[in-house]
């Protein structure tokens, strides 16, 4: 008698890996087009000989139209290109971690008040100065705070349950928000509140090498780990008795989960203001394409998200006479993403 | 083979005793029936064998094994949880949940080997649902899943299985199917001790009864002589009379009695 084991069969596993080997050129080529892209446009062939020279050192351009480049390019579009794909990869791998940890496929990494403490840490710094680095720090900071008031709070009532914490993100949320309206109130109407307003709205265009190198570490870090958790994902997934039965020390991994998510969603922030939606669309884009599985989940949803918002950005940036800021774009786009993605995914809900 | 025994424990909500000095033990190969009423402290006591709940006062040994020196992965290994058939937020394939057992064997880096595949493949073999493997969890039978998450059991390696009223929620058939699976998993070495709420289903499966009432053991032993008209009467309420078919099984059958009826007997 022949029977059909797993093994026989095509793993899914190994083609999930053609997956993300394949995506990883596709992101490669999609970061040097966007490198070309943009109010002042250049041209593929030239933006080949200008990389083969950068890289090389062979003269494939002149001087002077080579620095030309180098000033467009490596200043202005490099780090822009970077922060786009790390912040799409970070927010992605931390919604669908979230989404996973919380057992439901509605959340989104801002659940338990990150960005909303960020936005409120960051419009705080913009009050008080205009010190880009105290900017950084108090959104962090303050995307931190959030998430440690949330937990505090399911801490208070001694529950490890996750709907303690839930309501706890809903709390220091609401509590984020109310501050953030009253800064608002406090700004500067004519330099400060706009200044405000359009951090809130998210925009890669003040972004510069030396805010994305450093800032790079931590994030692919953050992201890695929570990578590497994915086996433990699937466990918790299942509910608390289960995944303690199953060997995972429950509080721990779960609060080493919330605090690296927590890290790397904080630090988009800091990095690029509030960008919506891709944490909670991007798990579900990647979920419909390599399944539920968590091991394969979340690397699939990192390349996917840094593609999403690399593209998302090259639109705002080609498309309109106007920048439309990132965190419109990616709602605006989003949107519809979403919609179309939930009629797949109602049949593995409701069955 | 592996032993299991709770010895004097203890547990309290607050100022709710929940267990009050629960002792029993099972040997390897053995089922036993936790038989009580709802809020008899079932589901607690299940709790604290798996681990999940620390007892006041009292302790638990695997193999004379205290409970609490094993870390959690090496319990996992010896103990495996069977909970009721569930739904699951994210349609996850059959497979990758029967992997998940051997999650106690791997370190925090590693992935799944070929061996713990393997294991998986077996355990499916095992329960009789290989074909399963490729399906979502979410598109199988109720009846399906429970086997699922026994093969998900036997996957983890573990020899003594605690199962959370296994046969709820399954139509008729599928129960009886399931309790045979149970038998047959006792006979190969396991040990088994699941809670349920059918007397006769104790008879049918069990090699040793315990009964749980307000969180003291009413009587333990064996079915035949635990299971009585005057001790269901003391756990539930009802007038029962235990009735024996020509080939020895016992079964339990409702007495119409005229007790507390405001309506007019039937005949």
């Amino acid at each position: 008698m022949s029977r059909i084991t797993i093994e026989d069969a095509q793993p899914p596993a190994s083609t999930v890996m053609w997956l993300i080997v394949g995506l990883l050129p596709c992101l490669l080529l999609l970061s040097v087009i966007s490198l070309g892209i943009g109010r002042y446009t250049i041209g593929i062939g030239e933006l080949g000989r200008f990389v083969l020279m950068a890289i090389s050192g062979t003269t494939f351009l002149e001087a002077g139209r080579y620095q030309e480049l180098h000033n467009v390019i490596v200043q202005v579009r490099l780090p822009r290109v970077l922060a786009a794909m790390l912040i799409g990869a970070a927010l992605s791998v931390s919604g669908a971690a979230f989404q996973a940890l919380f057992k439901n496929p509605l959340v989104s990494p801002g659940l338990l008040g990150v960005l909303a403490g960020a936005s409120c840490g960051a419009a705080l710094a913009m009050l008080i100065g205009d010190s880009w680095i105290a900017i950084q720090a108090s959104a962090f900071f303050g995307g931190c705070g959030a998430v440690l008031i949330a937990i505090g709070i399911a801490r208070i009532y001694r529950a490890e349950s996750l709907l303690m914490l839930v309501l706890g993100g809903i709390i220091s949320t609401g509590l984020c928000t109310s501050i953030l309206s009253l800064i608002k109130m406090l700004a500067d109407p004519y330099n400060q509140l706009p200044a405000i307003v359009f951090w809130l709205m998210g925009r890669l265009s003040a972004v510069d090498m030396a805010t994305v190198i450093p800032l790079a570490f931590p994030m692919l870090i953050g992201s890695g780990f929570l990578m590497v958790t994915g086996k433990y994902l699937n466990a918790l997934s299942m509910g608390d008795d289960e995944a303690t039965t199953l060997g995972v020390n429950v509080p721990l991994m779960r609060c080493a989960i919330i605090l690296s998510a927590t890290l790397v969603s904080a630090l988009t922030v800091s990095m690029a203001g509030m960008i919506a939606w891709v944490g909670l669309v991007i798990p579900h884009v990647a979920r419909l394409l390599v399944g539920p599985d968590n091991r394969q989940l979340l690397p699939v949803s990192a390349l996917l998200g840094g593609a999403f918002l690399l593209v998302v950005d090259d639109v705002t940036r080609a498309a309109f006479s106007v920048e439309v800021p990132i965190g419109v774009a990616t709602e605006l786009i989003g949107i519809p993403i979403f919609i179309a993605v939930l009629r797949q995914l109602r049949q593995g809900w409701l069955s | 083979m592996s032993a299991l025994t709770a010895d004097e424990v203890t547990f309290r909500y607050g100022d709710r005793v929940i267990l009050d000095g629960v002792s029993f033990s099972v040997s390897g190969g053995q089922v036993v029936s936790l038989l009580g009423p709802n809020g008899s402290g079932k589901t607690t006591l299940l709790k604290i064998l798996l681990g999940l709940l620390q007892p006041m006062r009292g302790s638990v040994t695997i193999d004379n094994c205290p409970m609490n020196d094993l870390h959690a992965r090496d319990r996992a290994r010896k103990l495996a949880y069977v909970p009721q058939a569930h739904a699951l937020s994210f349609p996850y394939r059959v497979f990758d949940i029967v992997l998940l057992g051997r999650l106690p064997y791997l370190s925090f880096f590693g992935s799944y080997s070929r061996e713990d595949r393997r294991a998986a493949q077996d355990a499916l073999d095992r329960m009789g649902i290989p074909h399963l493997a490729a399906r979502s969890y979410a598109a199988v039978s109720g009846g399906e899943r429970q086997l699922v998450l026994i093969a998900r059991a036997i996957a983890q390696g573990a020899e003594v299985l605690i199962m959370d009223e296994p046969v709820s929620g399954l139509d008729y058939g599928n129960q009886l199917r399931l309790l045979l699976e149970v038998q047959a998993l006792a006979r190969d070495g396991y040990t088994v001790v699941k809670s349920t709420h059918f007397p006769d289903h104790a008879f049918l499966s069990s090699d040793a009864v315990v009964l749980l009432h307000k969180g003291k053991i009413l009587a333990q032993g064996l079915p035949g002589d635990v299971i009585t008209p005057g001790h269901l009467q003391q756990l539930y309420d009802v007038d029962v009379s235990i009735v024996t078919r020509e080939d020895g099984l016992l079964c339990c059958l409702p007495v119409r009695s005229t007790r507390n009826r405001s309506t007019p007997p039937y005949d």
